[in-house]
């Protein structure tokens, strides 16, 4: 018999009243509805005998839009809204109470996890028989769909047990009077659902329905993923990242829920961290340069027997450079000061502010270019070519479009205090979702992938090798790409500019 | 000898330039009402947090029933029931369903839970809005809500931290009246006011802090300057006579002062029968008394006394 979990209990309580339980449902048949009438035109424009095709080629089309649609409920929607209650619950101190309660820490996880998000669930399974239409329509096929559904389902769970640790854990910055429910962690799905970089893609379920369904057409994922001495498939790399990080950013979650007090992360739970990282990175590293002949020139003669050597030793040198880095890192980056707001003259500390997005972007620039470099000086030492040009290039779009997307998120915040999380949530939304989301339907059923839009996103820009497939690796293709993207960056970010200003001073009329 | 129940020595809170708790010490009895007395930002809700395990302290030695609030505060948190100064609730569930959330959480029988429901709020007059949703409720109701909560889990220590506010005098009278109550069953209460009326009538000790400090502490009749077993008494009669030839040489009688017309002030030796026992008396003697009260020094005259400068 399932323990009773009481605080999953109440908050379902909440979802289920008349009122709200029917909206959801309509809005969800709405959203179904798009994606029918999405499919539809898109079926319809692409061939001649649009209506023959139409019922040929629905079924498909239809069963990859729920499968979007799943991971928008679950996993983004899901995400944000675990966060949002907890932070909620923190500010009013509602969640002192729960404290006092003789509940386990477990119990109230769970609570949490479950209960803000049940009508999602609803949801999600009211959109998965949806689903079945198009599977039975001859699209995709019923055991590929479950596996989709299921791969979505875990990673929705690991990217809630993220977020639960972020809303226990954020600071709340009553200083400035500002407070946020949702945060950076309910924005991951989002981003790791297109970011092929560092591995963040796969802790969305993204990588792992691309192998299921497009195998040979996304050439770097046919043979698996290079990992030390194997190649394993997007599943098992997957469910080591969910595992792993999950089981740590849980046991984070307990302890933060117990107490108030203590860091975000102990020194213990960094160094867990911290040798995790090593290890995943050694690991694919080693298996990139292994592995991989078709994208990096092979090792040379002699590498591979002191291979283990060398791993071991670049395990060690990346593990003491992080730990180091984390005992020495400043409490107070006086040197941010331009990229935090000032009131009444104090400085706010970056890691207090509610509005610090420009600094962490700024040290994620620094972080993602020193990364570069590392990277770059490992395939000039394995002799690997690189395309200075390129690089260069990439950089320039990815900083700007970093900036952009910081500029975006925060003016939406900074405008709508009361309920904003909903507008910029919409935004950030269709940056994040809807643009990738479009482009990976192109890319698993149109001939020619559609590069340009890929524009709109910065990140597969700083990937310094190609896996976007063979039209890619044609010079004025990639030029031509690079440059409408450049072109396109500097306008929104020129209108992210004008957000701005308005957003700061609607912040100084608050706050000054 | 009494059973100490709350032993605080040394406490010092730190915030980040702030000293919010310095040195404070005091101890509580069980089946006591201690009040602790205070301006704004003289560090009681930051007391009564660190009595709830939810701040961390400085540096102190806190012990509750016995156990060390540093090593078993889980055990604490079993015993305790806190109220914070704010009304933290779930506006979106209604009144039963609320108080439902904690009757499960800690561990009540399924089939009792209605039942203690209904009691609680029968107790704090919310029977009406039973099934009205918290966000509709207005603060004082609110208030009497968690009220209601903490008292779910019928904890042997309540940590009320400026209950009162918001509730009306009838209500307020109310509360007073359920938390003598309480104190009559041996549990201990702490409460905390920054209106010192509102604790008056019926706390048994107080503390009185200013600017993180407890400037005063102990039991009412011992920092009100009455040696313990001796009560002091007003008494009107109906005319205006010489008292003084017949209580002098009676036995319980210490000191006696007319102090109006028909008005007189009587210490006497005992407890509340001895009281009983001099009204008695004096009708045997064919006086007509009036009115009969105890006189002991308010929390207001203790709380000037004690030095304190600021007060709401």
């Amino acid at each position: 018999m399932l323990p009773e979990i009481p605080l999953y209990d109440a908050l379902k309580r909440t979802q289920t009243r008349p009122l709200r339980f029917f909206s959801l449902i309509f809005t969800e048949l709405f959203l179904i509805m798009i994606i029918f009438f999405i499919n539809w035109f898109n079926t319809g424009q692409s061939y001649p005998y649009f209506t023959q095709i139409f019922f040929k080629n629905f079924g498909k089309y239809f069963s990859f839009c729920i499968i979007g649609a799943l991971y928008l409920i679950l996993g983004i929607i899901g995400t944000s809204a675990v966060e949002t209650r907890i932070t909620r619950d923190r500010i009013s101190g509602i969640i002192s109470f729960h404290r006092l309660t003789p509940l386990n820490p477990d119990n109230l996880i769970w609570g949490y996890i479950l209960g803000s998000t049940f009508e999602l669930y609803v949801a999600f399974f009211i959109a998965f028989l949806f689903g079945l239409i198009g599977v039975f329509t001859g699209g995709i096929s019923f055991s590929k769909y479950i596996i989709s559904t299921l791969m979505i389902f875990f990673s929705s769970i690991f990217f809630q047990i993220n977020s639960a640790r972020s809303g226990l854990s954020k600071p709340l910055s009553y200083k400035l009077g500002v407070r946020t429910s949702a945060g950076f962690a309910s924005t991951l799905p989002i981003f790791f659902s297109f970011i092929n970089f560092l591995d963040f893609w796969f802790f969305s379920p993204i990588p792992s329905i691309i192998y299921l369904f497009n195998k040979k057409s996304l050439g770097f994922y046919s043979t698996g993923i290079p990992f030390l001495y194997f190649y394993i498939s997007p599943f098992t790399y997957s469910f080591i990242l969910w595992i792993l990080f999950g089981t740590i950013f849980y046991f984070c979650s307990r302890r933060k829920i117990i107490s108030e007090e203590g860091p975000i992360f102990t020194k213990r739970e960094a160094i867990v961290i911290l040798f995790i990282i090593s290890f995943l990175l050694t690991g694919r590293i080693m298996g990139i340069l292994n592995l991989h002949p078709e994208y990096f020139i092979s090792p040379k003669k002699g590498i591979e027997d002191v291979s283990l050597f060398i791993s071991l030793i670049i395990t060690i040198l990346i593990f003491s450079s992080f730990v180091l880095l984390s005992f020495t890192f400043p409490r107070r980056l006086d040197f941010i000061h331009k990229f935090v707001r000032k009131k009444k003259g104090d400085k706010i500390l970056w890691y207090e502010d509610d509005a610090s997005s420009l600094t962490t972007t700024f040290i994620i620039s620094l972080i993602f270019i020193f990364y570069f470099i590392i990277l770059h000086l490992f395939c000039y030492l394995s002799g690997i070519k690189i395309d200075w040009f390129g690089t260069i290039m990439k950089l320039f779009i990815f900083i700007p479009s970093l900036f952009f997307l910081t500029f975006i998120i925060e003016g939406c915040r900074m405008r709508f205090e009361k309920g904003g999380d909903n507008i910029s949530g919409l935004i950030i939304f269709f940056w994040f979702f809807v643009i990738p989301f479009i482009f990976i339907i192109y890319a698993l059923n149109v001939e020619k992938a559609k590069i340009y839009l890929m524009g709109l996103s910065p990140l597969p820009f700083f990937i310094p090798y190609d896996i976007y497939g063979k039209e890619l690796k044609v010079f004025s293709e990639i030029k031509k790409a690079i440059l409408v993207s450049f072109i396109f960056t500097n306008i929104v970010l020129f209108f992210t500019f004008l957000f701005w200003k308005r957003a700061k001073l609607i912040f100084i009329r608050k706050y000054s | 000898m009494e059973e100490i129940v709350i032993d605080v020595k040394n406490l010092r809170v730190d915030y980040e330039n702030v000293v919010a708790c310095d040195d404070v010490n005091f101890k509580v009895y069980k089946g006591e009402i201690f009040g602790l007395v205070g301006p704004n930002g003289a560090g009681k809700t930051t007391t009564l947090k660190v009595l709830a395990t939810l701040q961390k302290y400085t540096w102190g030695e806190i012990k509750i029933c016995g156990y060390d609030i540093e090593k078993n505060f889980k055990d604490i948190r079993r015993i305790i029931g806190f109220m914070p100064d704010f009304s933290p609730v779930y506006d979106e569930l209604k009144v039963w369903e609320f108080l439902y959330l904690y009757a499960s959480s800690y561990g009540l029988k399924k089939e009792k839970r209605y039942e203690k429901i209904d009691e609680l709020l029968k107790k704090f007059d919310l029977t009406e809005k039973k099934d009205s949703f918290v966000g509709e409720l207005s603060r004082g109701m609110k208030q009497r809500l968690i009220i209601s909560k903490t008292f779910i889990s019928e904890p042997a220590i309540l940590l009320l931290d400026e209950p009162a506010s918001g509730i009306d005098p009838a209500g307020r009278k109310k509360l007073g009246e359920i938390l003598k109550e309480t104190a009559k069953e041996g549990k201990t209460i702490i409460i905390s006011s920054h209106i010192l009326t509102e604790l008056a009538d019926f706390c048994t000790s107080v503390g009185i802090m200013e600017k993180g400090k407890i400037i005063l502490s102990g039991k009412i009749d011992e920092i009100s300057g009455l040696p313990y077993g001796l009560i002091m008494v007003e008494m009107k009669l109906k005319e205006d006579i010489d008292l003084k030839q017949f209580i002098e040489n009676y036995e319980i009688v210490k000191k006696f002062e007319k102090i109006e017309k028909n008005t007189w002030h009587i210490l006497i030796k005992g407890d509340e029968n001895s009281i009983s026992d001099l009204i008695k008396f004096l009708i045997d003697k064919g006086i007509s008394i009036v009115e009969v009260k105890k006189i002991r020094e308010d929390i207001q005259s203790i709380y000037f006394k004690s030095g304190a400068k600021y007060v709401t």
